[in-house]
């Protein structure tokens, strides 16, 4: 009970910081919208001389990308994005000191700032769908909505671990841990799905893809809400998931008890 | 004027050798910003395979546009940088010592950080640039035309990136004021027509986005009146008039209180 309150402060601070630079929030979302207004008329644009593209028709594509950048916040939204920056700067020691686990710190300000980019996100989707009206293409039934939370439960661990992963490097790197987070991000964008479907690879490459993480933070859960995957696909998508979720939570266990044995808090 | 290409001169080989020292740094970022085009330029075929051509261009014409869009963001940042840098510039107080400098501030604001990781992926779209354009069989009056509209477009990202200086003196609160530029500008990285109206004439005359990135590509096609071609003109002097005004206006009420 004392654990759950001490946490519960960390994110009523958390909250509290992002409402001091409200402004710089705003902005934040700005920039949602307009990821989300490219998505939009793009995929318009693509079907205004098509029927069907990639195997999906214009109110399926539409629907798959504006839900895309609905979950989006609940799933990129982090706070863990500065864990480099901590470290090289040498704040870390201010949280190492405290009474509290730095993972599970990280995970509670990442949880608090889904929930208010998410709780800001169904503004702007109703905005858009007020604004542009576009036609939705909805089969869920109640097992394929559990299935999606249990899948984007699963993609919100998967990006935490890796993202966090990510910022350990700085153990080792402290002045170019930027760079390869840059990498990781363009993956991030590309092959999560928040573009395009990422069914519309097959072969290798779309086997390639199922075998990576991307493949199941946006795409996978979404499908499973849209109930375009089931049986095999499915149980074989959602094992995947969850092995990866504990391969980078060891990964993430490994880095910090190894960087933090030669953490020397250069910049204090 | 001799003395400010000597202080950019300068400043660029300072910051090429900089980035160089740390090569593991420069080669990660040369890689991931090429491959973030070369992605884009993957999905972008797959697509048109699909659809062949997006809001009444064909193929070709949409290329030419994503690349003339990546080489004008590419420029920007490669001569623009500095304005990346210019918020911890003054949190930290050190955009005092630029004003006490014998130079123009804005210029030392805007050129101090030439990024070499931006000439190695801008040589490239260059390059990419000019083989697309063949497929355009575009007349050399259309060709000179899209120079001198690349230019405005230059321009026109120079007068936003003032803009953002200004506003970064004004408030200290945002810490990613270019990146909310960056996102706008990124609407233009397929052409403009796929907006609806009144988005699409906000995009073009309003935050003169489309005038920056999609006239060069209109001209070059001959799909511009001579009247837009002057209307566009106007537009990025107005815009760059307007945005040093603001800077001056800023620059007065800034206070050197984090220093």
């Amino acid at each position: 009970m004392e654990a759950l309150k001490r946490y519960w402060t960390v994110a009523a601070v958390s909250l509290s910081e992002d409402f001091t630079y409200r402004l710089n929030f705003l902005l934040w979302r700005v920039r949602m919208i307009m990821q989300l207004l490219i998505s939009f008329f793009l995929w318009q644009a693509v079907f205004d001389s098509k029927f069907s593209v990639f195997q999906y028709s214009r109110e399926q594509m539409i629907t798959y990308v504006l839900m895309t950048q609905f979950i989006r916040p609940l799933v990129f939204a982090s706070r863990a994005i500065n864990v480099a920056e901590v470290i090289s700067s040498g704040d870390l020691t201010n949280i190492i000191l405290k009474p509290i686990s730095f993972l599970k710190y990280y995970f509670v300000r990442d949880i608090e700032n889904k929930l208010l980019n998410f709780s800001f996100a169904v503004l702007e989707f109703s905005l858009v769908v007020v604004l542009f009206k576009p036609v939705f293409s909805f089969r869920v039934s109640p097992t394929n909505f559990l299935l999606f939370v249990v899948s984007l439960t699963l993609s919100i661990l998967i990006f935490f671990f890796l993202n966090v992963s990510l910022g350990f490097l700085a153990f080792w790197i402290p002045e170019n841990a930027w760079a390869p987070r840059f990498l990781f991000f363009i993956f991030f964008d590309f092959f999560s799905g928040s573009l395009f479907p990422l069914d519309i690879f097959t072969g290798t490459v779309g086997f390639i893809l199922r075998m990576t993480p991307f493949y199941y933070l946006l795409f996978f859960p979404l499908s499973l809400l849209l109930g375009r995957f089931d049986g095999n696909l499915l149980l074989t998508g959602l094992t995947i998931s969850v092995v990866w979720v504990a391969l980078l939570y060891k990964i993430c266990q490994k880095l910090w008890r190894s960087g933090l044995a030669i953490y020397g808090a250069w910049g204090r | 004027m001799k003395r400010y290409f000597r202080f950019w001169y300068k400043v660029t080989i300072t910051s090429f050798l900089s980035s160089l020292a740390n090569r593991l740094s420069f080669t990660i970022f040369v890689f991931a910003k090429s491959l973030r085009v070369l992605l884009f330029y993957l999905f972008l075929n797959l697509l048109l395979g699909s659809v062949g051509g997006l809001a009444s261009y064909n193929r070709d014409q949409v290329v030419f546009s994503f690349l003339n869009f990546y080489l004008i963001d590419s420029l920007s940042q490669l001569f623009l940088r500095g304005v990346y840098f210019f918020r911890n510039r003054v949190v930290e107080g050190s955009f005092d010592y630029v004003l006490l400098r014998p130079i123009n501030a804005l210029f030392s604001v805007l050129s101090g950080h030439t990024d070499v990781q931006d000439l190695v992926v801008t040589l490239g779209l260059a390059v990419a640039v000019v083989l697309q354009g063949f497929s355009l069989k575009a007349t050399p009056a259309a060709v000179v035309l899209y120079l001198l509209l690349l230019i405005n477009g230059l321009l026109i990202s120079t007068s936003f990136h003032i803009l953002i200086v200004s506003f970064i003196l004004v408030s200290l609160d945002i810490d990613h004021a270019v990146m909310v530029y960056r996102d706008v500008q990124s609407m233009a990285r397929f052409p403009i027509e796929i907006y609806r109206e009144p988005l699409r004439f906000i995009l073009t005359f309003v935050i003169p986005i489309g005038v920056m990135i999609f006239f060069p590509v209109k001209v070059l096609l001959g799909l511009l009146s001579p009247y837009l071609l002057l209307v566009s003109l106007l537009i990025s002097f107005f815009l760059f008039f307007l945005s040093l005004r603001i800077w001056k206006f800023s620059l007065r009420s800034y206070s050197s209180a984090s220093s």
